[in-house]
């Protein structure tokens, strides 16, 4: 499989996650989805160091995602995909709470601001504070104010919604 | 909040699910919207071009200047569309060298070009207007000949304007709101720089 393929299969999910911190309405993820794997196809020959993967497919995938943000400034957030996008009449009721849970914080990480919804999204993919830098361009230090701003305003949300 | 509920909130965050039936019907109806504005925004330019290139022959074969000057109006309002069009649907190759606050900064410069020619654009549709305003002068005080088609010329230039000002002030509102949210985004990001005793 060509090393490319291998990526996006890899960060696919990853990817989808980031999107649904940046995108409410559902046919618009796709589209970012799609744009950022174009993205990263025309940006993959500037990769320099490969042990840094993760930081350049993230870097990537949130510069596509800011711009995504201010492109789409004035259209209206479909909140109605992202119930329909959870429905499931048959599941089991601790799946059911699993996915409130989910929904809840996903609903919490957009209400983020972006400096903020970014150090945090990339955390939760279990991203250390140096490819969170990397990612970012900021420093390790500034990753840490960040995150630990991003930690008490998340807590404020998720307490607010229970 | 502790790393260990972090931990916790990150099987969470990975329970989201990508259901890629619901994403593909949707996708559907926003490439149909896209390709829409996208053909009207061509179908104008192509169709003022064309009308331009027909004013030009005219113009020529009869040695008139009155069509030499309504060609030059049209070919020179009609690229501007395009000139737009061409800067809008532009996407950067650089993403990987980029920060957030670059790709917001080179966005605002972005948006602020876009509004430069869609002020452009309806500047010239105004001055298309007034070109029109002052054949009819000329007409009413007979230094223009009557023999010219000059009621066909006319809708074709007030439509011509007439599109040329509400497309701009269409694309101009979209623009704006494009140019406050990359301000706004950009002082988030100015406050989330300052170091902190957190």
């Amino acid at each position: 499989m060509h090393r490319f393929e291998q990526i996006i299969e890899e960060f696919g999910p990853a990817l989808a996650r980031t999107v649904a911190s940046y995108e409410r309405n559902a046919a618009a993820q796709q589209d970012l989805l799609q744009e950022i794997r174009l993205a990263l196809f025309r940006s993959f020959p500037q990769l320099k160091e490969p042990v840094k993967l993760r930081a350049f497919v993230f870097r990537v995938a949130h510069n596509c995602c800011v711009d995504h943000v201010v492109r789409h400034a004035g259209k209206s957030v479909a909140l109605q995909d992202s119930a329909e996008l959870q429905a499931d009449d048959c599941t089991p009721e601790h799946e059911l709470l699993a996915k409130e849970r989910t929904r809840r914080l996903v609903e919490a990480v957009r209400r983020l601001e972006l400096p903020y919804r970014q150090v945090i999204t990339l955390l939760l993919e279990d991203m250390r504070y140096l490819e969170i830098a990397e990612s970012l361009g900021i420093s390790v230090g500034n990753v840490g104010v960040r995150v630990n701003r991003a930690k008490a305003r998340l807590k404020e949300l998720l307490d607010h919604e229970r | 909040m502790s790393d260990d509920v972090l931990d916790e909130l990150k099987s969470d965050w990975r329970g989201q699910e990508a259901p890629l039936e619901v994403l593909g019907r949707r996708l559907h109806r926003s490439r149909v919207w896209t390709m829409l504005v996208l053909a009207i925004e061509l179908a104008m330019t192509v169709g003022g071009v064309l009308a331009g290139l027909w004013f030009a022959v005219v113009a020529w074969r009869h040695r008139d200047p009155f069509f030499g000057l309504s060609a030059l109006t049209l070919l020179f309002i009609c690229p501007l569309f395009s000139l737009e069009l061409y800067r809008l649907r532009w996407r950067s190759l650089n993403w990987a060298d980029r920060t957030p606050e670059g790709t917001l900064r080179y966005a605002l410069a972005r948006v602020r070009l876009a509004r430069s020619i869609l002020h452009l654009q309806t500047w010239s549709g105004l001055a298309l207007l007034l070109f029109v305003g002052a054949v009819w002068g000329g007409v009413f005080m007979g230094w223009i000949s009557r023999r010219y088609p000059l009621r066909t010329l006319t809708v074709v230039w007030v439509l011509a304007a007439a599109g040329t000002i509400l497309w701009s002030k269409w694309r101009l509102w979209g623009k704006d709101h494009e140019y406050r949210t990359c301000e706004r985004l950009l002082s988030t990001f100015a406050n989330a720089a300052e170091s902190g005793s957190e």
